[in-house]
């Protein structure tokens, strides 16, 4: 999948361990980019600096010179196509959470093909509701701090396809919503008008469910969290593959799902298998990058469904079902996972328990 | 300079070493009174736990702070390695405090702070979560320390026996009834430092009686060497910094 090895320039580090002034000197460039913009050091830069030029310093328009006019945003609430459809929704964003502050934890990156780059943005973005906003209303002064990764890939200084988790429900519970609340409403307004409009789902669905599996290279450090991942979703062999994480394994998972060793690993895999009912799993993207200390970070961006036919968090069984897409960004150590953080955005998957985003009961019922 | 697969600071790093890592100790003293000097020589995305809560960004820790400082006495005992640092002190109160720091090219990235919890500040911050159901064992042939030693690369060889012995001393210390074969310790950090042996921990601890609730604690434990050779009741470790019952968060009920 790679063009430049995941060990290849190690001058283009990772944000981890670096103070804001670090992150954001500038300076000469330290890799070759070819069609980007003369500002960027590296392709780590590219993606810091771009997120604190658009969001912090409020040059939202600078979408126009970073996103492809034919660009597709794809999160689990549907994809946004379009450049100017991206700068409206940068506007929405802003008008509502002004503040918002990017803060780049991480950014595991690859080139997939000569110029085409892939990078894995793992945030937390802080902001104050002060606006109006369309999902939560008048503005309640409230804070959020949640996780984001957005996937992107960048040809030529341009955004040409991004996908975006982001822990909604956390944020929601965060600003004193009830996330079933507010997923309830959306699912209603998306059972009115034009169904159509939803096939993006199916699709998405399809996909997953008739995927041919490709897998990293077996000295790729993506390899073995691929592998894990795959035989604990996949084979429901969740104690073989903790047997393979560090016993002492950090765990981070969406709605502050939090906690440390191998059992609460296989907890949240357990719980997310337990609810969805004939699963299955394609991990669609990886990227690896070296970390200080000769740690290795990993991110696998990964597609899931089944059918809700288990009782858990999301509540009785529906019969729906579900799409669940996401990121894992694993920190290796000697080969073996320390920490997990796991993002996907729970309130759109409850959004399609209760029957949004044509999320239909066997039948045809919504 | 670019050696494949190594981590390679740079000039900028470097600076940033220079100005913040040389005393990196001085930099979360401040950082531990609140002092917004401290801020611009802390990782960006600096995380820290502390009074039973989480905060991310360094701004956001330095106001945490601000609002419920921790002020370490120049007793205070501080401990390097490589790649972290550990201090523990007696407060006036009598209370072993601690504080523990990530590092990196000198640079705090992530800190703990092992004292009592401040009720006002958990309270501001606690979040809800999603309730996961674990089995920390994962066997009946129970083994209550988990971690290992290839997991911290600061130790030095032979070390692991005592960070483990640290870790399971913790159970001896608690000052209320747990039902310890069915509490859980890990490891989250250790580091050799000179002859001392430093070890981070974490612990679940369920309650005696039904029904079953399990709370944790965070502690820093430091052995040294004179802890070796120590008489048979004797404790494992020098100094032991503890934090307060830290509760699990309210389950989120969609």
């Amino acid at each position: 999948m790679s063009e430049i090895a995941w060990n290849q320039l190690p001058e283009v580090r990772s944000p981890v361990g670096r103070t804001a002034a670090d992150v954001l000197a500038e300076g000469p460039r330290r890799q070759a980019l070819p069609g980007f913009e003369p500002v960027y050091r590296d392709f780590v830069d590219y993606i810091v600096r771009c997120t604190h030029r658009i969001w912090e310093q409020k040059d939202i328009g600078l979408c126009r010179t970073h996103y492809a006019d034919s660009c597709v945003m794809h999160t689990l609430n549907g994809p946004t196509s379009g450049l100017e459809n991206v700068v409206q929704g940068t506007l929405s964003a802003l008008a509502s959470f002004a503040d918002r502050q990017v803060i780049a934890e991480d950014v595991i990156w690859s080139e997939d093909e000569p110029g085409l780059f892939y990078s894995s943005h793992r945030i937390t973005s802080r902001s104050t509701h002060e606006g109006i906003d369309s999902l939560y209303g008048a503005c309640a002064g409230a804070a959020q701090m949640a996780m984001t990764v957005a996937d992107c890939v960048v040809r030529d200084n341009l955004i040409v396809d991004e996908w975006l988790f982001r822990d909604n429900a956390r944020a929601a519970l965060q600003m004193g919503h009830s996330p079933r609340a507010v997923a309830t409403a959306q699912a209603e307004a998306d059972r009115a008008g034009d169904p159509a409009r939803h096939a993006w789902r199916q699709a998405w669905i399809d996909r997953v469910r008739d995927h041919e599996p490709r897998w990293p290279d077996a000295d790729h450090p993506a390899s073995t969290p691929s592998r894990l991942l795959s035989a604990a979703l996949s084979d429901d062999l969740y104690g073989e593959a903790a047997s393979e994480v560090s016993p002492s394994i950090e765990v981070c998972w969406p709605t502050g799902r939090y906690g440390w060793g191998r059992g609460y690993w296989v907890g949240c895999l357990v719980q997310l298998r337990a609810q969805l009912h004939q699963f299955a799993l394609a991990i669609d993207h990886w990227a690896a990058r070296p970390l200080p200390h000769g740690d290795v970070a990993v991110a696998l961006r990964w597609s899931a469904c089944g059918v809700h036919a288990g009782f858990g968090p999301w509540g009785a069984p529906t019969g729906r079902e579900i799409l669940v897409a996401g990121s894992s960004h694993y920190v290796l150590r000697a080969g073996r996972i320390v920490r997990d953080q796991t993002v996907f955005d729970e309130l759109a998957v409850l959004r399609q328990v209760h029957g949004g985003l044509g999320a239909k009961i066997p039948g045809g019922t919504l | 300079m670019t050696a494949a697969g190594k981590y390679v600071p740079t000039a900028e790093s470097e600076i940033a070493a220079e100005a913040a890592g040389t005393d990196a100790w001085a930099v979360l003293q401040r950082l531990l009174c609140g002092q917004a000097s401290a801020a611009p020589y802390l990782a960006n995305a600096l995380r820290v736990d502390a009074y039973g809560c989480t905060t991310f960004g360094r701004t956001d820790a330095v106001d945490l702070f601000a609002a419920y400082p921790l002020e370490f006495s120049s007793q205070a005992r501080v401990l390097l390695s490589p790649h972290a640092m550990a201090v523990v002190d007696d407060m006036a109160d009598g209370r072993t405090v601690g504080a523990f720091a990530d590092l990196v090219d000198g640079v705090i990235v992530r800190v703990w702070v092992v004292a009592g919890t401040d009720a006002a500040a958990a309270d501001a911050i606690l979040e809800p979560a999603v309730p996961v159901a674990r089995d920390d064992f994962m066997s009946q042939l129970r083994q209550q320390c988990h971690g290992d030693a290839i997991d911290h690369p600061d130790l030095t060889a032979g070390a692991w026996p005592r960070v483990v012995e640290l870790c399971n001393a913790v159970l001896g210390e608690l000052p209320s009834a747990c039902a310890a074969s069915s509490s859980q310790g890990w490891v989250m950090r250790a580091f050799s430092s000179g002859p001392s042996v430093v070890a981070l921990v974490r612990w679940r601890l369920h309650a005696a009686g039904l029904p079953r609730r399990a709370h944790y604690r965070i502690a820093l434990a430091i052995a040294d060497g004179k802890d070796l050779d120590r008489e048979h009741d004797a404790p494992a470790f020098s100094r032991l910094a503890l934090s307060d019952a830290l509760l699990e968060p309210a389950p989120v009920s969609f």
